[in-house]
């Protein structure tokens, strides 16, 4: 498969870049803006907040965003109940004039474990009012056959919880949910904290990696962008051209036959 | 008629009674533009073609929200 042909599909819109990049945390909105560019991204994270009139960075930020041309995933966070999620979804819709959403209700604060509960429930809604929801889910099977089956075309379950950094906490499960829904676009959102990680999702057969974290804290968040979007490719690359299957045992790849000297008594 | 209060994003304010959103964000208007933010009403969300026809009641809460980033 070409580069050209292999996009990353989102409900109907289709990306080049299979890297979504967070808009957070950074030190500044100009190195926000370059990390962004250097990602190569399409699709970046937002949110809604309080207005502050005495404070104008959220205004500097939207300013740098609009700049970038990227498409605007904004999303839910701080939502603990599906109602909330809901509201801040219309609300969302309106600002940033999207119908993408990235779901996201927290069940425990100790973690910042998404509320299966509640997000499929908020999901289902959402999307007979014509979202299209990119829920952040865990990595639990039956929670993603549900999302499926409300509606969702897109899945996100975490690597490992927010900010962690520390990377796909349980392959088994991630494994298990890109087997069963092999079609479904699946990317792993949350807990990456460095470009093997994302490749190593990317090689599992993930569809894409969304991180912010990882980039914005970085000690050079452009530099670190340009290497999570050589992950990203590279493990996409990776897994179209179909990895070798590991084996228990050595296997010399040098030709036996012809070896000079001891073999030859 | 006295005033109702209301509490917008938070804070207590005090406003005309039968006042709609519009009227109510009017002293607003000289230093933020309408299109730089959205409301919710109560927790529920308002789109802006009925801020002129939404009335304010006395408790109500107004949550104000504009762009932020996000992850």
């Amino acid at each position: 498969m070409s580069n050209i042909e292999d996009r990353l599909r989102l409900y109907d819109q289709s990306f080049a870049s299979r890297l979504l990049v967070g808009t957070a945390l950074y030190q500044s909105p100009a190195i926000m803006a370059q990390a962004i560019a250097a990602s190569g991204s399409d699709m970046v994270t937002l949110s809604l907040r309080r207005q502050d009139p005495s404070n104008n960075q959220g205004q500097t930020i939207w300013q740098h965003i609009q700049k970038s041309s990227c498409a605007l995933l904004p999303n839910t966070a701080g939502c603990h109940s599906a109602q909330e999620a809901i509201t801040l979804a219309q609300m969302s819709r309106e600002m940033f004039n999207t119908d993408f959403i990235k779901l996201e209700v927290i069940g425990d604060d100790y973690n910042l474990q998404p509320d299966p509960f509640e997000t499929v429930k908020a999901a289902e809604i959402l999307i007979k009012k014509g979202f299209k929801v990119l829920p952040y889910c865990t990595d639990d099977l039956v929670l993603c056959q549900r999302l499926l089956g409300v509606g969702c075309q897109v899945l996100m379950p975490w690597g490992s919880p927010i900010g962690t950094g520390k990377g796909l906490m349980n392959p088994y499960n991630l494994q298990a949910i890109r087997d069963r829904f092999p079609t479904t676009s699946m990317l792993i959102d949350a807990g990456i904290g460095k470009p093997s990680q994302a490749m190593a999702a990317m090689e599992m057969g993930f569809d894409g990696i969304l991180l912010n974290t990882a980039i914005a804290k970085a000690h050079d968040p452009i530099q670190m962008a340009q290497a999570f979007a050589q992950a990203v490719t590279g493990g996409r690359q990776a897994y179209l051209a179909g990895l070798m299957e590991s084996r228990q045992t050595a296997s010399p790849s040098t030709p036996i036959l012809g070896t000079p000297f001891w073999q030859q008594q | 008629m006295t005033n109702i209060s209301i509490r917008i994003n938070g804070k207590d304010t005090s406003i005309a009674p039968q006042c709609s959103i519009s009227q109510a964000l009017d002293t607003r208007r000289e230093t933020t533009s309408p299109e730089s933010y959205v409301i919710a009403l109560n927790q529920n969300f308002i789109p802006r073609s009925q801020y002129e026809t939404t009335m304010l009641n006395q408790g109500d809460e107004l949550e104000l929200l504009s762009p932020m980033a996000g992850g």
